[in-house]
Formats: C-alpha cells, sequence, structure tokens
C-alpha cells in the first residue's frame, strides 16, 4: 500500500509513463451479410467505457482491456446489435470477422442498451439536458464554453478565464439557478473550484435540470439546476488498476492550463485512491476597443505653463488598448481514499480537496474606469466522506450517505492612490489634492470566512419492476461572517455572522408502465429555511451584539413523465412548484453593504411546467435526423428585486417582493447525423418574459406591465458542423474538425418602454469558433487546436463590458 | 401697475445673474406660445436612480408629454444631475462615472458633444456632486472622511474637503481647491459629529457659500445635532476656506437635489433640513463670509404646522417655493406639500397643489410672473394625474396655481424642468 502510494506520487511528479502490461487488442471488421464492409459501426466493450467506430472498410482495433474475458457488443443504424464474448486467456490478440443482420422494418424490438447515463437522464422525463463531456475533454475548453452549448441555457461573462459568470436558464437567472458538484451545492467549494476552475477532464457529464429540479438535488433551484458530476471509480472491477491521465493546454493571452489525474485501486482489497490537480493561469490581457475605451488627456498644462483645455477630455475613443490588470490563477488538488466494491460498501471514500484563486480585476460593473491595483483572492479546504451501498439489508434498497465540511475565505484587496489610465499607466496626481484610496471608489480589505457543513442521505427502494420510492434528506448549514478594517467604523461589520440552515427533505414515487414506455415520478420537497443574524455595533466603545432570527416553511411539489409513442418519438412533461428562498442578508440587512433590513420579504415562488419531446424525423442505414424540443412556462409571484430607498439624506439598498413575471418560451435543436462522420446541428431559442403586475406597491401604476423583462437574451440561434474521419494517416487515428457558431439577438440592459435614445443595448452578435483534434493511432495522446471567435467581432455578454476577441489555443492531452 | 411691473423686471435681472432659474425671464416670450423655446423634463423610471431620462417640449402650458417610447436615456452609473444654460447647453453630471457632459438637443434628438472626467481632480473619486453657479462655472466638490483613532475618543473622523471650477460650455478646469482638513471645531466636538457633505454652493460678491451636512461619528447614538452651517471660500480663487455656525436653526443645510440657497438683493438665504417637528423651518441669511445674527424667517411659526425641507426656488421680489414635507401628513407616499413665502414680508402660505413626493425634486422654471414645477402624486392603483402646475407668483391666493401640461401617470417621477 505504502508503496503503491509512493509509487503513484512518483508517477503524478515525474508525469513519466510506464507501460508494463503486455497489451490485449482485438483487430477486427465489420461486415454484412454480402460481406460488404460495414462503415462507423459501433463497437465497444459491453459495461466498460472502451469504444470505437468501424472505418470506412469495417475495420476496428480496440485495445486497453484490463479483464480476461470481455463481451464485443457491435452495432450500426439499421442493423441488428450483435454480442460476442471474447476471451484472452489464450492470446493477447484476437482477430474477429463480425457479420451483422439487417434490421427487420417493422419490429418495435430494438432497445438501445448501452445508453450512457446521459441518455438515461434524458429520458427520465425531466427537462433535462445532460451532456457528455468526455468527447470535449481533450479540447481546449473551459467548462463555461461546454454548457454555452446547451440549449436554453445562456452563460454570461464578464471577460476572460476567471470572469464573474451569470446562468440564465430559460429566463432565469442568478440565485434562480443552483450549481452543485456532485449534488454538492457549488458554494461550498468556495470560488476557487467552481466552473471558472475545474478541469473538464474531471467531469464525466453535466446535467442541466430547466425548472424542474429532482429531489436528490437538495437546494432552492427556483428556475433550474446545473449538477456538474465528476468520473467515478468503477468499483465492480476485479483487477488492479493504474490509471489516468494529463494534459496542457496553451493559448491566446498567456493562457496555461494543466491538469493531472490519477486513479489507483487494488482488485482485492477494493482500496481505492484518486488523486486529480490542476492549474490555471491567463494575463486575460486581450484587446478592447468598443466606445467605453475612452483615452483622456492628462497633462494639466501645455509646455508654456498656460491651462491644457483638453485636461481631463477624451482624445481618443474606441482605440484597441489591451487589459493589463485581469490575469487569473487558480491551483488545486484533490485526494479520494477509501475502499470500493466491499460487501459492506458499495462505495466509502474520504476526500479532500484544497484550492486557491487569485484574480485581477480590470474594471467595475462597465468598462469606464480601468483598475491597476484591485484583486480578490480566494481559497478553500473541503472534507468529505461518501457512503453507497445498495442492496443494504434487504435486496433492492440502496442507501447513500455523503457529508462535506468546508472552510474558505475569500478577500478582496483595494487600498491604492494611484489611478490608471487604459494604457497602464499611473495617472499623475494633481498638486495640492488629497488621493483618495480605492479605484472603485471606496478602500477596501475585505475578508469573507464561510464555514459550510453539508449532511445529505437518501434511500431508494425499489419494489418490483414498475415501482420504487425513493427518500431524500439534505442538510445544508452556511456561516459566513465579514469584517473590513478599511471600513468606515459605524459600517464596519466586526465580524458579524450571517447563519443560512436550509433543510429539505423530499420523497420521490417513480414508475416505469406500459412496457417500459411510460416512466412518471412525482415528488414533494420541504423546505426549511432558518435565518439567523450576530450583527455586531459599536456604540461609543464598547461593542453590542444583536441578534435577528427567522425561520420559515415552505412546500414544493412536482411530476415528471415521459412517454414513448414509438421508437422514434418521445413526449416528456414535467412541473414544478418550485421555491427561491430568502437569505440572511436579503431579511436583516447588512450595515456594511448599506442593505436595509425587509423582514417581511417572501420568497419567489414558481410554477413551472416543461413541455417536449425527442423526434427521430428520419432514419436510415446512413444518415440519421432528430428534433428536440421543449416548451417552458415559468410562473413566477414575489419575484425579489433590490430596490434603492433613501432614507435621509443617503441612499440604500432594500430588497422587496416586486410581484408576478411569466415567460413562456421554446427551444428546439435538429440534429443531422450522416454515418457517423458528418454532424450538423442547428439551435434555435425565443423567451417571451413580461412583467405582469400592474401596480407598485406604492399604489402607482406600472408603465412596464407586460413589458419584455430586460437584460435578458430573449433569441438565440447556434449551429455547429463537425467531420469525423479516422485512419487518416495510420490506421487507428482519428480526427475531428468542428465549426461552431452562436448568434444572439440585441437585447435591452433597462426596461425598453421608456426613452428612445441612448439607450442602453447589449448587441446583436454572431461568434465563430473552430477546432481541429487529431487522436494519434496510439489512442492514448491527442492533440487540439480551438480557434474561438475567429473573425474578431466584439463580443460582450453584459452591457458594456467586452470579451476576448479571436484567440486559439492547444491542447496536449495523455491517457495513461 | 406699471411701477410694479418695472421694478420686478429690475429684480429678475439682478436675479439672473446670481442663479441659473432665473435665465429666461428676459426675452419676453410666454413658455405657452411654441416660440421654438425648448424645455427639457427630467424623470426617473421605476425609483431607479440610473434610470434617468430627458425629453424636451416647447410647451408647459397645455398638451401632454410622456416618456413611453421617448426621451434620452442619461444612463448614469449612479444617478444623474442636471443642468441648463443660457445658450440651449444642457449640462449633465454622471455621479458615480465622474464625468461632466455637455449635450444639445435639436428637434427632440440630443447629442452628447463633450465630457470631462473629473474623478482625478477629487482625489480619484467619482462620488462627487455638481453645482451650476452661474453662466461661467460649474463646481463639483466633495467631502471625504476617513476614519482617525482620537486618544480617549475613539475613532473620530478626518473630513477632507475637495472642489473644482470648471468652465462652461467649455468644460475645461478653471481652478482646482487645494484639500483642506476640516479641523475638528468646539461645536462638532460637543456634537460628536463631522461635516460629511457640502452642496447648494451660492455665490454671492467674491465669496461661495457652501451649506453642511452633518453626522454623528456614531449613527446610532442619541445626541441631537445643532447649529446650522456654512462653509465659505474666496471665489473664484477656491482658496481661504472658513466653517462658520449659527444658532438660530438646527439642521443640516446642503440639501439635496435641489437649491437649498439663493443669493436675492445682497444676501444668501439658507434654510435648514428640521429633524423633527420640533424644529423649526428657518430661513436665515448671510453676507461676507457671516451669518446676518440679527434677521431670521420663522417659516413654520409662519406657516403654523411643522414640516421640513431640502429644496425651495426663488421666484422673484423675495416671492420663493418651497417644498415641504409635513410631519403631520396622513399618507407616507404623498407627505410634501407646496408653500409660497415672502421673505421680506415673512408671510408663508400652503399651495393648492396636490400632495407628492417632492424629496429628489431637482429644479422648477420661472418665467416673467410664472413658476413651473412638475407635480406628481403617487396614486393609489394608480390613479394620480401628474402634471406641470403654473403658480402665479404675483398673487398670495392659495388657489393662484393652475394646472398645465400632463405627465405620465405611473412608475415615473418628473424630477425637474430645465
Amino acid at each position: 500500500m505504502k508503496n503503491s502510494i509512493f509509487l503513484f506520487i512518483f508517477y503524478i511528479s515525474s508525469q513519466i509513463i510506464i507501460a508494463n502490461n503486455p497489451e490485449k487488442t482485438i483487430n477486427g471488421k465489420v461486415i454484412d451479410e454480402d460481406n460488404n464492409p460495414i462503415p462507423f459501426a459501433n463497437v465497444y466493450i459491453e459495461n466498460s467505457t472502451i469504444g470505437t467506430n468501424s472505418s470506412v472498410d469495417g475495420s476496428f482495433i480496440l485495445s486497453d482491456f484490463t479483464h480476461k474475458k470481455v463481451i464485443l457488443v457491435v452495432k450500426s443504424i439499421g442493423y441488428t446489435e450483435k454480442k460476442i464474448p471474447v476471451d484472452f486467456s489464450k492470446s493477447n490478440s484476437i482477430l474477429l470477422n463480425i457479420k451483422l443482420e439487417e434490421e427487420k422494418i417493422g419490429l418495435n424490438e430494438v432497445v438501445v442498451k448501452a445508453e450512457t447515463k446521459a441518455t438515461q437522464i434524458n429520458k427520465s422525463g425531466f427537462a433535462v439536458t445532460s451532456v457528455d463531456v468526455k468527447p470535449l475533454e481533450t479540447r481546449p475548453l473551459e467548462l463555461n464554453d461546454v454548457l454555452e452549448q446547451t440549449p436554453g441555457l445562456k452563460v454570461r461573462r464578464d471577460g476572460g478565464l476567471g470572469s464573474q459568470t451569470t446562468f440564465n436558464l430559460n429566463g432565469m437567472s442568478g440565485r434562480a439557478v443552483r450549481i452543485f458538484i456532485d449534488g454538492v451545492p457549488m458554494e461550498s467549494f468556495g470560488s476557487s473550484y467552481s466552473v471558472n476552475s475545474i478541469p473538464v477532464s474531471l467531469i464525466e457529464r453535466v446535467d442541466v435540470y430547466k425548472g424542474v429540479v429532482p429531489v436528490e438535488l437538495g437546494n432552492d433551484a427556483l428556475g433550474g439546476a446545473i449538477n456538474i458530476v465528476t468520473k467515478q471509480l468503477n468499483p465492480n472491477d476485479k483487477k488492479n488498476i493504474f490509471n489516468g491521465n494529463a494534459s496542457y493546454q496553451y493559448g491566446s493571452f498567456n493562457t496555461h492550463r494543466g491538469d493531472v489525474i490519477a486513479n489507483w485501486r487494488n482488485g482485492k482489497s477494493g482500496l481505492t485512491s484518486r488523486l486529480s490537480m490542476f492549474y490555471n493561469y491567463s494575463d486575460n490581457d486581450y484587446k478592447v476597443w468598443s466606445d467605453e475605451i475612452k483615452i483622456r488627456d492628462y497633462n494639466e498644462f501645455l509646455p508654456d505653463g498656460s491651462r491644457n483645455p483638453n485636461y481631463l477630455k477624451v482624445v481618443e475613443q474606441g482605440v484597441k488598448v489591451r487589459r493589463f490588470h485581469d490575469a487569473y490563477k487558480s491551483k488545486g488538488a484533490k485526494f479520494d481514499m477509501g475502499v470500493t466494491g466491499k460487501r459492506w460498501a458499495d462505495q466509502l471514500l474520504y476526500s479532500i480537496n484544497l484550492s486557491d484563486d487569485y484574480k485581477e480585476l480590470q474594471h467595475g460593473p462597465r468598462m469606464i474606469k480601468p483598475y491597476g491595483e484591485r484583486f480578490t483572492e480566494s481559497k478553500t479546504i473541503a472534507h468529505s466522506i461518501k457512503y453507497l451501498k445498495k442492496d443494504l439489508f434487504i435486496d433492492n434498497l440502496t442507501f447513500s450517505l455523503d457529508g462535506q465540511y468546508s472552510l474558505s475565505q475569500r478577500s478582496v484587496v483595494d487600498t491604492t492612490t494611484n489611478n490608471y489610465n487604459w494604457y497602464g499607466e499611473i495617472i499623475p496626481p494633481v498638486a495640492g489634492v488629497t488621493p483618495v484610496p480605492g479605484e472603485a471608489g471606496t478602500a477596501t480589505l475585505n475578508v469573507d470566512d464561510n464555514e459550510n457543513y453539508v449532511a445529505r442521505a437518501s434511500a431508494q427502494y425499489q419494489f418490483n419492476q414498475q415501482h420504487s420510492l425513493g427518500v431524500n434528506y439534505s442538510y445544508n448549514r452556511y456561516v459566513r461572517s465579514s469584517d473590513d478594517e478599511m471600513q468606515a467604523a459605524e459600517l464596519r461589520n466586526y465580524g458579524s455572522t450571517n447563519t443560512i440552515t436550509k433543510q429539505i427533505a423530499g420523497a420521490t414515487y417513480q414508475q416505469i408502465l406500459l412496457d417500459e414506455k411510460l416512466r412518471n415520478s412525482f415528488f414533494v420537497k420541504y423546505y426549511n429555511n432558518l435565518l439567523e443574524q450576530h450583527r455586531i455595533e459599536q456604540s461609543g466603545s464598547t461593542y453590542d451584539t444583536l441578534n435577528f432570527r427567522r425561520p420559515d416553511d415552505n412546500w414544493g411539489y412536482g411530476a415528471a413523465s415521459s412517454y414513448e409513442l414509438n421508437d422514434r418519438v418521445r413526449i416528456n412533461f414535467s412541473i414544478e412548484k418550485a421555491i427561491r428562498l430568502v437569505n440572511t442578508n436579503e431579511v436583516f440587512g447588512n450595515v456594511s453593504d448599506e442593505i436595509v433590513a425587509s423582514t417581511d420579504l417572501e420568497p419567489e415562488k414558481s410554477m413551472n411546467v416543461n413541455l417536449g419531446g425527442i423526434f427521430a424525423l428520419h432514419r436510415d442505414g446512413l444518415t440519421e435526423l432528430s428534433l428536440t424540443t421543449n416548451l417552458f412556462l415559468r410562473d413566477t409571484y414575489d419575484r425579489i428585486r433590490r430596490n434603492i430607498i433613501v432614507s435621509g439624506d443617503d441612499s440604500y439598498s432594500v430588497f422587496q417582493n416586486i410581484g408576478h413575471v411569466n415567460s413562456k418560451g421554446i427551444e428546439a435543436q435538429l440534429d443531422y447525423k450522416i454515418a457517423q462522420k458528418w454532424h450538423f446541428m442547428l439551435q434555435g431559442y425565443y423567451l417571451d418574459s413580461r412583467f405582469l403586475e400592474k401596480y407598485s406597491s406604492n399604489g402607482s401604476e406600472n408603465l412596464n406591465y407586460k413589458s419584455r423583462e430586460p437584460n435578458m437574451p430573449y433569441l438565440t440561434a447556434n449551429a455547429s458542423a463537425s467531420y469525423n474521419l479516422g485512419d487518416l494517416f495510420r490506421q487507428g487515428d482519428f480526427i475531428n474538425i468542428a465549426w461552431y457558431s452562436s448568434y444572439i439577438h440585441e437585447f435591452d440592459f433597462d426596461w425598453s418602454i421608456i426613452g428612445n435614445q441612448n439607450k442602453p443595448v447589449v448587441p446583436t452578435q454572431f461568434i465563430n469558433d473552430v477546432s481541429i483534434s487529431y487522436r494519434f493511432a496510439n489512442r492514448r495522446t491527442t492533440l487540439a487546436v480551438d480557434a474561438r471567435n475567429i473573425f474578431n467581432t466584439m463580443a460582450f455578454d453584459n452591457f458594456a463590458v467586452q470579451k476576448p476577441g479571436a484567440s486559439i489555443a492547444a491542447k496536449f492531452s495523455y491517457r495513461f | 401697475m406699471i411701477k410694479s411691473k418695472l421694478f420686478y423686471s429690475i429684480m429678475l435681472l439682478s436675479a439672473a445673474f446670481t442663479f441659473s432659474a432665473c435665465e429666461d425671464e428676459s426675452n419676453g416670450t410666454k413658455p405657452g406660445e411654441d416660440t421654438g423655446k425648448t424645455f427639457h423634463i427630467g424623470a426617473k423610471f421605476d425609483d431607479d436612480d440610473s434610470q434617468v431620462f430627458l425629453a424636451s417640449t416647447n410647451n408647459l402650458e397645455e398638451g401632454s408629454l410622456s416618456f413611453v417610447n421617448n426621451g434620452y436615456h442619461l444612463n448614469p452609473v449612479r444617478s444623474a444631475r442636471v443642468f441648463t444654460d443660457n445658450s440651449d447647453n444642457i449640462y449633465v453630471f454622471n455621479y458615480g462615472g465622474g464625468d461632466l457632459q455637455r449635450l444639445t438637443c435639436t428637434d427632440g434628438i440630443y447629442t452628447k458633444v463633450d465630457d470631462i472626467d473629473v474623478t482625478n481632480v477629487m482625489g480619484g473619486t467619482a462620488h462627487v456632486r455638481p453645482w451650476k453657479i452661474n453662466e461661467e462655472t460649474i463646481l463639483i466638490h466633495n467631502i471625504n472622511a476617513e476614519d482617525i483613532e482620537d486618544s480617549g475618543n475613539g475613532v473620530i473622523k478626518k473630513p477632507l474637503m475637495y472642489s473644482v471650477n470648471i468652465d462652461i460650455p467649455a468644460l475645461s478646469i478653471h481652478s482646482t481647491m487645494e484639500t483642506w482638513e476640516i479641523e475638528p471645531t468646539e461645536w462638532d466636538i460637543e456634537n460628536q459629529a463631522y461635516p460629511f457633505r457640502v452642496d447648494a454652493p451660492t455665490v454671492l460678491d467674491n465669496k461661495i457659500y457652501y451649506g453642511v451636512g452633518r453626522r454623528l461619528f456614531d449613527g446610532d447614538a442619541d445626541i441631537k445635532l445643532t447649529g446650522m452651517h456654512t462653509i465659505v471660500l474666496d471665489y473664484p480663487s477656491l482658496t481661504n476656506p472658513k466653517y462658520i455656525r449659527t444658532e438660530k436653526g438646527h439642521g443640516n443645510t446642503n440639501g439635496y437635489r435641489g437649491e437649498n440657497m439663493h443669493a436675492i438683493d445682497g444676501y444668501v438665504y439658507q434654510a435648514n433640513r428640521a429633524a423633527s417637528a420640533e424644529d423649526a423651518t428657518m430661513l436665515l441669511r448671510l453676507q461676507d463670509g457671516e451669518y446676518d445674527e440679527d434677521w431670521e424667517f420663522n417659516i413654520t411659526e409662519a406657516l403654523g404646522r411643522a414640516f421640513n425641507t431640502n429644496n425651495w426656488y426663488h421666484a422673484g421680489n423675495g416671492i420663493c417655493y418651497m417644498s415641504a414635507q409635513f410631519f403631520d401628513a396622513a399618507d407616507e407616499n404623498n407627505d410634501w406639500g407646496v408653500i409660497r413665502i415672502d421673505i421680506y414680508n415673512k408671510t408663508a402660505i400652503q399651495m393648492n397643489v396636490p400632495m407628492s413626493d417632492l424629496f429628489g425634486y431637482q429644479q422648477v422654471k420661472v418665467i416673467d410672473d410664472k413658476m413651473y414645477m412638475a407635480i406628481s402624486p403617487v396614486g393609489t392603483s394608480g390613479a394620480s394625474e401628474p402634471a406641470i402646475y403654473i403658480f402665479d407668483v404675483n398673487s398670495d391666493d392659495p388657489d393662484a396655481v393652475t394646472k398645465g401640461m400632463t405627465l405620465d401617470s405611473g412608475n415615473i417621477f418628473v424630477e425637474g424642468i430645465y
């Protein structure tokens, strides 16, 4: 054991790959009844991730086996699937000729067995897009780039790597969309282990639930949930396993990203461990040239000593400048250790997850004033334990338990009295004028300390093939204390703590009826939300602690249903009464953020409905045309909004329920595949989100009644084309070339109904990306190059914040 | 009658030199006639200070003006302040963005023609306040207070005052005040308070008078702030600052977004913002850099009802209209009315206009013998009829007011006529 760990660490640190086992391979050819080759047939090993496609001449090679006996599955559209047992006990190299019989059209018995988990989830009835990340892991992409291709989801970023990200999902955004990593709310991992930093190669798939969220994801997700599922170790393997992968990417703006994952398992003892590490760095020094970029004259006096009439005025606008203070660095390591495949535990794992990040801030919410020194830093340490057992005590009872304790800290540093221009130069100070510290207006050394406890338990009992019942409970306690020693004494927090304790209990009843054609699940959720605030206030020379407490009970319920009309049509329907709970700052206020209390604030409630379908429009031996579509409705009451109120001579924020918002929309995706070689995709999304509250709280009529909700992309379209080719230079190599275009129609930043000149608008954009990736014949090494925004157009997700122009990145991955 | 009109004209002319609201008295045209004279109406939408719009009209007396699909979005970072001059320039200060812009308007289309970023001359902060003091100058000013440890007294404040003088319409820096550390005065130490804001600057002769807002070191402390205060500087050099006080009234004198100080007939007049019904709203005056301790006008007493104010306007001849928030008003959404005061005769009457919210009101228009002010009552279930009200300056009858152009009924608040 000790030696193994030592060896394993040696592997990681040296990154020298030792290939010790003689490789087992299957060389084969897929042919039809007339002995013609069948190209692009799907060939894989049952219950594994090993698989390939046959090439144009029907041939294929599979390697990388650990078992002595495997089942080889071969299938192709229009042919009956074939399973062939393969035994390596005599030879490490097997040659096979596989003859497939043509499928009899009209028989209704084709059951696709080897569906991925992603496919299974897409069949659950929930409006969910499960993105299988594995095919993308060799490309130089961020997780955000992957998510962006999900219909109905718009990832909005403030800039390059590490920049602030918000998700718009079917017209809901902000805290209405919850992110999870393996079911644990992402906040628990701190900002350093997030969608910005987590390496794609660590991810198995991402499930995007729209509006209706299953009970297992225990949080108040009003508008939907994004669950990032990381790769799990296979507990049923009786062989010793040592494998992993490493990748490194380099690209524009001095972007470096590297990650290493290594898995180790002793087949006999079931001892399992894994180490994963990542490192991200980018200067993000991309060029920006929008109208917000104003170059001013900072010469107060002319050479003759007279006042410069152009002093502080714009001398150039929209010039190309490089961002100079936008670097991002994050790194992390996660180590899992435990046993798998034991009689008493299918999985019992302890994990420790460490990460930190550093982010320079180039500007505030708009690109008005460039900052040269302001930055944030965060770090997290998280311990977790996970236990899973199928058939606990009795058959068909699955039990899982997991818990996480994490400590994270985030600080903002802004104390400089320097000011910078867009060339990154310090603006000369003015004689006689005392500079005010803090580039963003107020000096800050704010530190947030977060403590998070998550515990989740679930049990599922399968009565028979048709019926099962599951119960879930999750406990989430989040404690945040903040302090800012630079803040004015009367506003300072002095380490005041905010605590949110959310307990969510739920039950799901699932049925599979009508010969597995109809799947229904009905669920109910109970939310208990306890808000506590301990506010320390200075009063003269003493400190008083004020205690606030508000418990809150809410119920939610829903159902999801999926019906397979025939082998070409599947209809999904789901509905949920969803809740977005209130938090401590919203209810009790926060002195240092100048938020006043709003003790009667109601949680946001929404009735979310989805009706969608998957239609195989056309299918023959060579081509396949399918349509995936979803109609959605989000009927939200008590929408929470941050308002400004004036009290005395000052203005404060207050959170208020502003009323009723109704969103309807449609998303659709057409996929056309030719012989698994070509894949064309066309995707469209339209949202109609309207404010439906006629009167405001003070009784005045809302002129924006029935207006479209602002700052929400409502018309988008994406298209892609990709081409695969195997055996290009050598047998076994593989190349993929892809083009991706995205269109976002312009949208108003503010309500469109008022005013008609100088309105802030996020402009229409059309962005094109291309990628090429090549897997070498050894099947272990992949080299991929992605070029983004190839026409170097001005790109915006948010008003007046320009995203990167053209960029290129290359990634090298190695699997061992 | 002729005599009084002549006197009135002279008064208006002299007033025109001292404050901007009177810029149009002498052009002899009536705003009811469509003469091509453009007025700008500023409005804030949905209680959001960063959604501020300007729309133009040639007629304040009849018809209607709507911001629905009409108007120029000023698009400020936090909020916007608007001023106009006699040459049809519009000045917009972007509070939070730090730039002072000059706009022009032709046939309802607004164009930004120039801007200057003042953050650098204000020590780097964009949260500063502007004021147009005459046809040549806009002042930008601020107090930045930082915490300092005072031995024995805990944390106190060190207020630093900034001011800069900008030439208009050129938008160029004329002079910059050397940052002034306001030393703690006796009265500040006694009140455990400090000056946190200056605003409403008013020029008279070679001096500039700033209204002062004070705040307690500890906002929760049970100490009553006493006195009224002014900071006086030499003008236009912005030198020789002095921080002065009177105890004739109690409350802040910086106003909010509307006018709170006026130079009238050789004196600078100033009102306080009463903190409670126990404090009277006082009008005091200053001259030669000092309070005139022999003159006061207790408006609360003259009116016979407790109220406070943060904006009032001189319509000429010592007649002023003051927005008044009544402490005993029944409807908390509509607790402001308008009172007419005569500073020479020390009389005050409440005008018969609907109650509304005038807390953030910015600007009125005075033309000939009429004052135009937008009044937007907050309705119950939308029932409100916002309009521009036309006050007959010469009449002391509470009903000497008529309804002019009507405005949008709803969650848009007209905050000024420019």
